[in-house]
Order: structure tokens, then C-alpha cells, then sequence
């Protein structure tokens, strides 16, 4: 365990080159919990694009339904976001911006069968065309509710799964033991650096 | 039960994602007759054919939406969102 | 029998036999070699077994009848797994096969004396005989015993795999069972020749494909087939023209294309069970056998689960599921040696096993057909070729000795059955297709269709059966279904007793009602019950066809065993103090802590003030006691982060909490904080909670344990349209809370935060945005056990940390964790009503005392016009009151206890705690309201007696309050 982020998070369960190299050939699960995640509500803002988003490689925004986003962003870009977010809540008639990072655990599921765990854990449509790269989709995960994020990191599929903090530790159990079979295993942030940041 | 809703922010999804709300209809203004009251609360259509229904995405917008639905076949027609009325909700 | 055999002849046709590796399989204990490529059937069929499973009622031995997984004959108990069809399931080292429903084996079993007693089992036995539950009690027993299958294993399904899990029931990877959830543009359920065909063209116009065969390989029918070249045209999608190849050959082909065409997805060993709403298809498919390679150990990155149910969500479906044979009806149809034509086809091609030494086929081509030319080639020797028409009754008692014709007897070990082809149409009618009897194929064949579904290959037509099924006679041992024992005498009494239609025939003969479910039987019971009631088979129409198709295991639908738990932020914090856990929803929340050894001034009866009685340790457990002291006598800490917490703003915000809650919140000043309740519109409690105005258009919102989602949804709901300015987050995962409460509380957060406590500058019910020990805090100063107290909510990241520097600045003071148990005890001495303990679905706030909480001179919110009527109830005295007791003597009554009056049960008591600081038992109970007036006595049901009871409406500590506004 080490201060990154401004968090507590561990580095590695393993080498993390190690770790690296298995997720490129199999799957990996790594806690991303601290991204700043700020839940944009009302009508009347339109980001550039409706779907997600990356804006300067520190920032993302998710349209997760009519009037609904989310933007995630790391540390550094975090206080740019929400000052930019609030200049729009006092312009715009209804525009509410919270700041939800302690509200959701961010788990970011890697790797070419990341697509097979997830499949055993929700009913959506997770296929390429039911949720393509950058596309955003909310639904039960593992009996709970879930946003699920896909932002592959260059070749390789990645999804990042936002789910409420109290249920966190038992979806992380859950997507463990799902991904037993296509040899997933936890990584840590060292890892997850060298598959490339994503936000 | 295994029908699909298509939710309008989510698209396609298993009916076990959603929760059912009620059937539309209208609240009697405030100071109705009691018999106004005593049917809106109590009184149920339940339709065997067509009929319009609240339906919640608990597992995914979490949006309230209007749905079409015939409840003897459970093919759900349309869905929507509810209108924006100023001053008025449509329940 | 039962010693290992040579192997077959080399360079059968079947091809898949020709690996060097020896497995062996364990039958009943006794090893048996086999090839890869056999099937568990075909291991034993060519190690000399003959009978496969003992029948349903009669213990008659039954051998492979269809060899393709349509009948019931060749059940077994595979690996720890009752009733695996053998003859499907392929074979792998160190397989453990059981027989089933036997004593003490399939040769010779002692029940089938049953069978002699036929007699006294006529059809609708259990509905004749067990009139009286006496005479079902004695019976029971021994039926099961004599009746039925396999037997499940107490132990879980985890005999395939090394070491099975005690948890889990699982092989060490994962659980035994798995789901996964697909969706496709196509599915095509069916592996042979037209759904290899549907399959590649499908993929070719784009569409992604899923095919569901559940054969161990693909290619259907053609696989079985003999060397000569396989008729009609096949070019393939892609323009190769395979025509003129022999069956296997065009089916390795064709499944050679199939496999390699990244669009389809191949499902083996996997059976389509049912068609359901939505375009869903259950599909489970068989693992542990299924995944293994040769040498029996499990192929590396592969699960280890047993069976995964696939839910499969599909565009369009392609019904590829060909026909099947049913059995003729005969006398003595059922005996072993006794054999539809593809199991005789599938010994013979697929696994190199000679199938008998003498056979009779009965075909109506004079030649026999194919097949003739298939046994020949096995070095079978054909004793006779008969039509149909002639053939009387199979002989021999275990296994077939001859036939009797009606041109005189044959003597054979073999008696190879066209049977009538049988389009399987189960998929088409769950999709709601219609069925129609089609005179010339003589064959129920598919009509209209739902649009997205394709019948293809022969589920759609089959080659015209030559005859009309034919119904046989009316004999005790011809039988129509052998999965239930039922014979056409069996259908003739039940057309007799009045079962004249098909549906009624089914239900009261059980035919079609077996694990078959109807392939072998269905076409002859309606050719049965068209004759006995002289109608045609259209007019007689077929049973209704439903998922699952075929049986399935119980633990397949059940699936992982997986249930989310919800932790707070602090949940380390209590575990580090030992706390006992209870489930709440689900929610873990510490009950209690463990009683400390020797704390200062709380040890047992203890030294300090004015409830020192000593019949406190009869009726409060020493942790709730030392809790409940830490919390009245110094400072307490209690977890509430499983409070629901919304975060509501917009400048509609008060428009849309007036209208929803019971209460006025829009008139709130900044900074004050209401408790305030939910109602429907039927005036029914719904919730209860705190509203906080934190500015203008910005309320913090606390709801009880368990309802936020609930909570929000109606808040949604009521503001869904309405077109107003407002949203609703919920920031309950986000928030760590605690209340700290006690008369030492201010002192103990002093120390913590630069914000003033004192009363003047932070009175009660209100709340400030504070720093607490550096952490961002909302403090709401509210009293809900009573003592001076904050609740504190903040990030739920900083849990742990403040946790630990409250309990640190709070050591001075005694400062105590306490429990939910100690809360509600501590609530309880204030008669603060728990919505949804102390309410329940018919209770509205006039009964509950609750008045208070309806602003009826607001112009409208949900629930006020009944709340009005409720009201006005009130005067007549007609409903029932929550009230507050003290019992007037020592007893304790039990949460739930019935209030007695008149003789009668005439309320219940939803609380009752023993109370420290009035020293009686004390509590909440719904009663009469003609009883309900201070001072009024009423009778409790305690331990068999009744106790008396005072009622009181005042809290029973600190009645004024004043103890909250110090």
C-alpha cells in the first residue's frame, strides 16, 4: 500500500510487470477509486460529444441518460473540472454539479477476456455493438447497480465499473470469482500505469 | 417474466432491471370529493390488453418512464419520458 | 461383462476413434476401457451391457433404445450427477458410472417383482388408491423406494472435479454452477446439416451467430451415415461445392467451415431447454465432460463449474432441431435389443461397435433400407427384413430372443425399428407456433410462425412417414411412454374413465410427462386416443409443448451463489472492537460490542446514580448494559452510515418536499433541521427522517436503513414531469456517519472542531457545515436516544480516521461504542416510533401518535386526504392507537406479544425493552383505542400469563426534553 492520488492504494500484488503482461493476455481487476467523479443533472448542458468523451487526457465525460453525466477526472485535473462545471451551474437555469467521488468505487476490469467475466456478472448487451469503445451503459452488475464505463486502453478492451462504495468489497469478490476461469487477477497501480492512464 | 423494456435512455433491457410503478393516471386536484380520492387510490384499472404504466430502471437510468404495455401478451409498445409540463405532473 | 475389452476393429468409419490414449471408466465399480470418442453408452454397449436402466414402475430392463439423448433408457449417475444421458456424454478417465433404480444391479433386480403386480397399478393409481393421508403415510416410503430415478447426492455436485469445496460445492475454481448472459443477432439451435447451413449463411450476411447443438460433435444425422456418397446438392455459402461427399465427410466439412467463421459461436454438449418471453433461450451446457480433454484432466483457463447456464437474448431464431425417431408400439416394445434405427447407425459408424449378431429389421422397404446395408458392413447378419404390419410381439425376458410376426416367430438378438420421424417442434411451439397434422407427411408440422423465428431442415418437413402411426393394442405390455411405465392398456381405461381429450389423457396418465418429455410417445399416445375416441389426429391435436424440453438441474437455474452485502465505511472499526454482527436488509451493522472486562463505574451493578435497582441484570444483558450507560451517563458513539442520504437542490426543491412529505419544509430557515415523514396517498407511513435546509434551494435529506432507494424513487416519482427545478443524488455511499450523544459529548467534540457547541450558538435541531478533527462535516444536532447529541456525516474515506480520533478524545470521558441494540433501547425510553418496526403496512401517523408530523393546513401533499378521514376517525373511536406501556409488574413481554382484552387478542406489542431508568419493562403496542387513555390499564400475554400494563403517551425518560437541549 501506497499514498497515490492523494489515496491509500496498493502498487502490486505481484511484479507489476508481471501483472501487466497477464492482463494483455488475460484479464485484470485494479481499484481506481481515486478518480475525481463529479455527477453532472439538467437540461441545457450539451458537452462536445453525447457519448463519452476524453477531453485533455485528464478529464472524461460519460452521458448516462437524458440530462445525466458523469465526469471523471484524475487528481490533478479534478479542481479544473468542478470550477469549469460550476461556472455552467451558475449560468445555466438548472444545472446541478455534485461531487460524488466518495459515492462510487471505481474498478477498472482490463484485458482481452474482460469481456467473458462481465458477461457472467450483467444481463446488458456488453458485445461491441452494445457497448462500443467509449460507449456508457448502467446495469445490475452482480445483483447491484453499476455504470459501467468502456474505455479501452489502445488495442486492449477495458472497462471501468463504477458501483456504490458500501457494496464495493462485494462486488470485487464477485467479479474476482466470476474471472477464475479466464485467469483474472488483481493488479495494482503500477500496472495499470504501464496499460496506459485513461480517466 | 423474462420480457424486454425498452427503456428510453438505456434501450433494450431484461424486465428484472426495472420496477413497476403504477398505472397512469391523474391525482384529483387538492379538495376533491372523497369518492375522487377513494377511486384514484384504490381503484385499479387492470387492463387485460393495452395499457399506459409507470415503469422505474432501478438497475440502470434510474429514470421514471411511461410504457405502453399490453399486459396480456407483456409486448411493450412504446416508452417514453414523461413530459415536461410546468406546474403539472402527468401521474 | 466388466472386464476391459479390445477395442473395436480399426478404420470404422466413424474416424473419432482412432486415438492411442487408454481411458478407463469405472462402471458400478469395475473398470472398463473405452476410446476416445465413445460415449459412456458406447463403452459399456461394447463391453457386453445390455441393460441400461430399470424402468420407472415396473423395474423391466430397458436398453439403448434411441442412442441419440430423445428416450429415458440410458440414464445414469455420471460422476455423482442422477440421471446423465449416457448415450450423449462423452467418456473421460476415471469416470465413475452408476446405475440408477436398481437392487442390487441391472441384471438382476429384486424389484421387478413390481411388475407382477401390474395389475394392482392401473392408470391414475395414485388418484384411486391414496384416498386417506393415513394410507399415504404407511405407502409413502416404499414408493419411493420402488418409483423414480436417480438419486440426488446429499453431498454438492462437485464429484467431477478433485477436491470438492465445502462451501462452494465447487471443484476449487469457482462454483459449481455458472450463468453467463449473451446476446446474438442469430441463433441456431440444432448442429446438423441444416444447421450448419443456416449458421454459415447467417454469418455470411453479417449477422454475429450462436449454434446450440447437443451433441458431443457437430453434424447431426450425416455423422452417422454410411461411406456412400450423401445425396442432394451442397454448395456451401462461400460458394464450395461439397456435393457428392459421403455423410461424416460432408458433416466434418461442413463443421470444419462453421468452426472456423469468427462470427458464430459454437455451443457443444449444450441443450436449448426452452424458448421464453423476450426472445430468450436457456441454454445449459455441460462442462466438466464437455471441457476435459482426452486424458480426463481439465484443459488449462477452462471453468471448472459442472453446467453454465447461458441466457441466451437473441435477434432471430433459427429452429434447426430436426426429427426425431419415436417408438413404434408393439408388445414388448421396450425389451433391450430392441432398437430404433440411429442408435443401431451410432454404434455401428460412430463408435465402431458391433451393435448385435442377428438382426430383423423392420422397415417398410423390402431391402431395409440404409440400414441394412450399415449392419451388413458391422457384420451383422440380417435374419429378416419385415414391414411394420406384420411384427406381433418382441420375445425374451432380459434381453430380445426372437420375434413373433403374424407369419410366425424370428429368432434374433437385434430388432432394429424404423420408427415414425418426428419433427422436434418443442422450440417451435413455446415460440408460439402452430402445430398441423399433415396428412401426407403424416407428421405434425409447423404452420405460422413469429416473424423472428426460421424453421429449417427437418423440423420443417420430413420425408413422408410411409404409414399412419399405428396405435397398437390395447396390451399391458406395449408401451407408449417409457420414461412413465404407461402402456396402451394404461390409455384405453383412461379414455374409458373419461380422459378423452388429449390434454386430460396427459394429465391423468402422466403420458409425455417423463424426462423425455413426450419425443418417444407423444405421436403414438394421440394416435391411441384418436382411436379409442374415433376421431382424426388433427381433430385430436397434441399436447402443449413448455420449457424445459428436457430436464435440467436445479442447481443450474440457482446459479452462483452470490448475494451483495452492503459495509459501511467503518466496518473495520467494529470488527477491531469484536463486535457481534446482525443483517439489516443488506447491510451489516454491529448489534452489540463484547461487555467490557472492568470498565469505570459500569461493572455489573455498577456503583453510580439513580437506577441502581438490582434486577437489571435479570432483564438486560451486561453488553446492553454497559452501552446503555456509557450513552445516559457519559458519552456514547454509535455507527449510523446505513442512514439513506439524499442530496436535493434546485429552486423547486421546497416545492417539491412540501408536496411529498407530511410536514411544511419550505418555510425551514437555513441551517434548522425537521424530522419528517412519508406518507401514500392512502395515509399509509411510508418512511421517516431528517430534513436540512442548507441553503435556499439546497435540502440534505437522512432516510431510515434500507428504504433510500425506495425513498428516492418517490420523491422521483412525484416530481417525474412536473417540469420543476430540482434533482435528487444519492450520496449514501458517500457519506461515513456517526452519532455522538451523551452528556459528555460536547466535551468530547470540542476538542475536535472550532465550531461552537454550546446551545446558544448551536441549538437543538439545527445543523452547521463544521471542520471536525480536519475532516469536512455536516453536524446535525438532533436527539434520537435522547441525550445531547451530533450526528456527523463526512466522507466516507476519512471513516476509519475520525472514528478512531473520536474514541481517542472521548477516552477521558468514558466514551463508549454502542450497538443497535443498545439504541433501541435507548429510543425506546423516548417513544420514538421506528417506521417499519412499530408501523406496518396499514398504519397512518393519526393512530401512531404521530399527528404532529401532517401540516393539514397545507394546501395539499400526498396522502392528506386520507390523513383527514383518518383524523376524523379518530373521534369515533373505531381504529386502533399506538401507544406507550409500563408494565406494572417485573415482566418483560417479547416484541410481537398479544394484547388481550375481554378474553380476547385485541392488539399486539411491536417494542418492549426493559428500561434501566423506570425499572419496569416498558414499550410500544398497538391496542383499542377505547383503551387508549392515560392511565388506562390493559392485559399483555406473557409467558402464558397475562401481565398488566399502563398506557402512557409521555416519553419515559426525560419527558420534557430537557435533557436534548442542555
Amino acid at each position: 500500500m501506497e499514498t497515490y492520488q492523494g489515496w491509500e492504494m496498493p502498487r502490486e500484488f505481484r511484479p507489476a510487470a508481471e501483472e501487466a503482461a497477464h492482463v494483455r493476455s488475460a484479464a485484470g481487476l485494479c481499484d481506481v477509486s481515486w478518480l475525481v467523479k463529479l455527477d453532472v443533472k439538467g437540461r441545457g448542458w450539451t458537452p462536445a460529444s453525447s457519448a463519452g468523451h476524453t477531453l485533455d487526457g485528464t478529464v472524461s465525460r460519460w452521458r448516462l441518460a437524458a440530462g445525466h453525466w458523469l465526469v471523471l477526472a484524475r487528481p490533478e485535473g479534478g479542481a479544473g473540472a468542478l470550477e469549469g462545471l460550476q461556472a455552467a451551474e451558475r449560468q445555466l437555469p438548472c444545472l446541478h454539479v455534485t461531487d460524488v467521488t466518495s459515492v462510487y468505487c471505481a474498478l477498472l476490469l482490463a484485458g482481452p477476456r474482460s469481456r467473458d467475466v462481465l458477461e457472467k456478472l450483467t444481463s446488458a448487451d456488453v458485445s461491441d455493438s452494445g457497448l462500443p469503445n467509449q460507449g456508457a451503459a448502467q446495469a445490475g452488475l452482480a445483483h447491484v447497480h453499476a455504470a459501467i464505463l468502456r474505455e479501452d486502453r489502445g488495442p486492449l478492451p477495458a472497462y471501468l465499473l463504477l458501483v456504490r462504495r458500501d457494496v464495493a468489497e462485494s462486488v470485487w469478490d464477485a467479479v474476482n470469482e466470476a474471472g477464475g476461469e479466464y485467469g483474472l487477477i488483481p493488479f495494482g497501480f503500477s500496472a495499470a500505469e504501464h496499460l496506459g492512464a485513461g480517466v | 417474466m423474462s420480457f424486454l423494456i425498452p427503456c428510453p435512455n438505456c434501450g433494450e433491457r431484461s424486465v428484472y432491471e426495472f420496477r413497476f410503478g403504477a398505472e397512469v393516471k391523474s391525482r384529483p386536484s387538492a379538495g376533491s370529493p372523497s369518492e375522487d380520492w377513494l377511486r384514484y387510490t384504490y381503484v385499479k384499472q387492470n387492463e387485460s390488453g393495452v395499457q399506459k404504466e409507470w415503469w422505474y430502471h432501478r438497475m440502470g437510468c434510474r429514470q421514471w418512464f411511461i410504457a405502453v404495455r399490453n399486459t396480456a401478451t407483456n409486448e411493450v409498445l412504446s416508452t417514453s419520458l414523461p413530459e415536461e409540463k410546468p406546474g403539472g405532473t402527468s401521474s | 461383462m466388466a472386464h476391459p475389452v479390445d477395442p473395436s476393429p480399426p478404420g470404422h468409419p466413424g474416424g473419432a476413434s482412432e486415438g492411442v490414449c487408454p481411458i478407463t471408466i469405472f462402471f458400478d465399480g469395475k473398470p472398463i476401457s473405452a476410446q476416445p470418442g465413445d460415449t459412456v453408452a458406447s463403452a459399456l454397449y461394447r463391453c457386453g451391457v445390455r441393460i441400461f436402466s430399470r424402468s420407472f414402475k415396473y423395474h423391466r430392463p430397458r436398453g439403448l433404445l434411441c442412442g441419440s439423448g430423445h428416450c429415458p433408457n440410458c440414464l445414469m449417475t455420471v460422476d455423482g450427477i442422477p440421471n446423465v444421458r449416457t448415450c450423449i456424454t462423452r467418456v473421460h478417465d476415471g469416470q465413475k458410472v452408476r446405475h440408477q433404480n436398481a437392487t442390487p444391479s441391472l441384471e438382476n433386480d429384486w424389484l421387478s417383482v413390481s411388475g407382477f403386480f401390474s395389475w394392482l397399478m392401473p392408470v391414475g393409481f395414485y388418484y384411486k388408491t391414496f384416498t386417506h393421508p393415513l394410507v399415504w403415510r404407511g405407502v409413502e416410503p416404499l414408493i419411493r423406494k420402488v418409483a423414480g430415478l436417480g438419486e440426488v447426492s446429499p453431498e454438492p455436485a462437485a464429484d467431477a472435479g478433485s477436491e470438492s469445496h465445502p462451501e462452494h460445492g465447487s471443484t476449487g475454481a469457482g462454483p459449481a454452477y455458472a450463468h453467463i448472459f449473451w446476446h446474438t443477432e442469430v441463433a441456431v439451435v440444432g448442429g446438423g446439416p441444416a444447421g450448419l447451413l443456416a449458421a454459415l449463411q447467417a454469418a455470411r450476411s453479417g449477422g454475429r451467430v450462436v449454434l446450440i447443438d447437443d451433441q458431443p460433435e457437430l453434424g447431426g444425422h450425416l455423422r452417422f451415415q454410411g461411406k456412400g456418397r450423401h445425396s442432394g446438392e451442397w454448395v456451401m455459402p462461400d460458394g464450395q461445392d461439397l456435393s457428392g461427399l459421403s455423410g461424416p465427410d460432408l458433416a466434418r466439412k461442413m463443421a470444419e467451415q462453421v468452426v472456423k467463421e469468427p462470427r458464430i459461436r459454437v455451443l457443444q454438449d449444450s441443450t436449448c431447454f426452452g424458448l421464453y418471453e423476450g426472445r430468450l433461450l436457456g441454454v445449459l451446457q455441460k462442462l466438466a465432460g464437455g471441457q476435459r480433454t482426452a486424458n480426463g484432466s481439465p484443459s488449462a483457463g477452462h471453468s471448472q463449474a459442472l453446467e453454465r447456464l447461458i441466457y441466451l437474448r437473441t435477434q432471430r431464431l433459427v429452429v434447426a432441431t430436426g426429427a426425431y425417431e419415436a417408438l413404434p408400439l408393439f408388445e414388448n416394445n421396450d425389451l433391450p435389443g430392441v432398437m430404433l434405427r440411429s442408435a443401431a447407425q451410432r454404434l455401428a459408424h460412430l463408435h465402431g461397435v458391433q451393435p448385435g449378431k442377428r438382426a430383423v429389421i423392420v422397415s417398410e422397404q423390402a431391402d431395409g433400407g440404409p440400414v441394412a446395408a450399415d449392419l451388413k458392413v458391422a457384420g451383422v447378419e440380417i435374419e429378416a427384413v419385415i414391414p411394420r404390419r406384420e411384427l406381433v410381439s418382441a420375445l425374451g425376458r432380459k434381453h430380445i430372443k426372437g420375434i413373433r410376426t403374424t407369419r410366425g416367430d424370428l429368432a434374433c438378438d437385434l430388432l432394429v425399428l424404423e420408427g415414425d420421424r418426428v419433427p422436434d417442434a418443442g422450440l417451435i411451439a413455446q415460440a408460439g407456433g402452430s402445430l398441423r397434422w399433415e396428412e401426407g407427411q403424416r407428421a405434425f408440422l409447423p404452420g405460422e410462425m413469429p416473424p423472428f423465428v426460421t424453421v429449417v431442415g427437418e423440423a420443417a418437413g420430413i420425408q413422408p412417414n410411409p404409414e399412419a402411426p399405428l396405435p397398437g393394442p390395447c396390451s399391458k405390455k406395449t408401451f407408449v411412454c417409457v420414461c412413465e411405465d404407461v402402456t396402451v392398456k394404461d390409455l384405453c381405461d383412461a379414455v374409458q374413465e373419461g380422459f378423452d381429450h388429449i390434454q386430460t389423457l396427459k394429465r391423468y396418465s402422466t403420458v409425455t410427462m417423463g424426462p423425455c418429455q413426450g419425443r418417444m410417445c407423444q405421436l403414438s399416445s394421440i394416435a391411441v386416443c384418436a382411436r379409442q375416441t374415433g376421431r382424426a389426429m388433427e381433430q385430436t391435436g397434441t399436447t402443449t409443448s413448455r420449457p424445459p424440453t428436457l430436464p435440467i438441474s436445479l442447481g443450474s437455474l440457482a446459479g452462483p451463489r452470490h448475494h451483495p452485502v452492503r459495509r459501511t465505511p467503518l466496518h473495520p472499526c467494529h470488527e477491531a472492537l469484536g463486535c457481534t454482527w446482525m443483517d439489516m436488509g443488506d447491510w451489516k451493522r454491529p448489534h452489540h460490542y463484547p461487555a467490557p472486562a472492568a470498565e469505570p463505574g459500569a461493572s455489573g451493578h455498577g456503583a453510580t446514580p439513580a437506577h441502581t435497582s438490582t434486577s437489571h441484570s435479570h432483564h438486560l444483558p451486561t453488553f446492553v448494559e454497559a452501552e446503555y450507560r456509557a450513552v445516559r451517563e457519559r458519552v456514547g458513539i454509535i455507527d449510523v452510515s446505513t442512514l439513506g442520504r439524499l442530496d436535493v437542490r434546485g429552486k423547486d426543491a421546497p416545492k417539491l418536499l412540501d408536496k411529498v412529505y407530511t410536514n411544511r419544509l419550505s418555510d425551514m430557515k437555513l441551517g434548522r433541521v425537521r424530522h419528517a415523514a412519508l406518507c401514500d396517498e392512502a395515509g399509509i407511513l411510508l418512511d421517516d427522517g431528517t430534513v436540512s435546509r442548507l441553503a435556499e434551494d439546497h435540502y440534505f435529506i437522512t432516510t431510515s436503513t434500507g428504504n433510500i432507494e425506495f425513498v428516492q424513487q418517490w420523491l422521483e416519482w412525484w416530481m417525474a414531469g412536473a417540469g420543476w427545478c430540482v434533482h435528487v443524488t444519492n450520496v449514501t455511499g458517500g457519506l461515513a456517519a456517526v452519532n455522538v450523544a451523551g452528556p459528555k459529548a460536547r466535551e468530547t467534540l470540542a476538542g475536535l472542531t472550532g465550531t461552537s457547541l454550546e446551545t446558544a450558538a448551536f441549538p437543538y435541531m439545527n445543523c452547521r457545515q463544521a471542520d471536525v478533527g480536519g475532516v469536512p462535516c455536516l453536524m446535525l444536532r438532533i436527539g434520537f436516544v435522547g441525550e445531547t447529541g451530533w450526528e456527523l456525516h463526512f466522507p466516507a474515506e476519512y471513516g476509519e480516521y475520525l472514528w478512531d480520533l473520536v474514541m481517542k478524545e472521548g477516552q477521558p470521558f468514558g466514551i463508549g461504542a454502542f450497538g443497535v441494540e443498545t439504541q433501541r433501547l435507548l429510543r425506546l425510553e423516548k417513544k420514538h416510533v421506528i417506521v417499519g418496526v412499530d408501523t406496518d403496512a396499514t398504519s397512518n401517523p393519526m393512530d401512531a401518535d404521530m399527528a404532529w408530523v401532517a401540516k393539514l393546513d397545507k394546501e395539499d401533499f400526498i396522502g392528506k386526504a386520507a390523513i383527514l378521514r383518518f383524523q376524523a376517525r379518530l373521534a369515533t373511536g373505531q381504529s386502533e392507537r399506538l401507544v406507550g406501556f409500563v408494565m406494572e409488574d417485573d415482566s418483560v413481554p417479547l416484541d410481537g406479544s398479544a394484547v388481550v382484552h375481554g378474553g380476547r387478542p385485541a392488539g399486539r406489542v411491536t417494542s418492549c425493552r426493559f428500561s434501566p431508568s423506570i425499572g419496569r419493562g416498558i414499550g410500544l403496542a398497538w391496542i383499542p383505542s377505547a383503551l387508549a387513555h392515560a392511565g388506562r390499564h390493559f392485559s399483555i400475554h406473557v409467558n402464558g400469563q397475562l401481565g398488566q400494563a399502563r398506557v402512557t403517551f409521555q416519553p419515559f425518560y426525560d419527558p420534557e426534553g430537557k435533557r436534548l437541549r442542555m
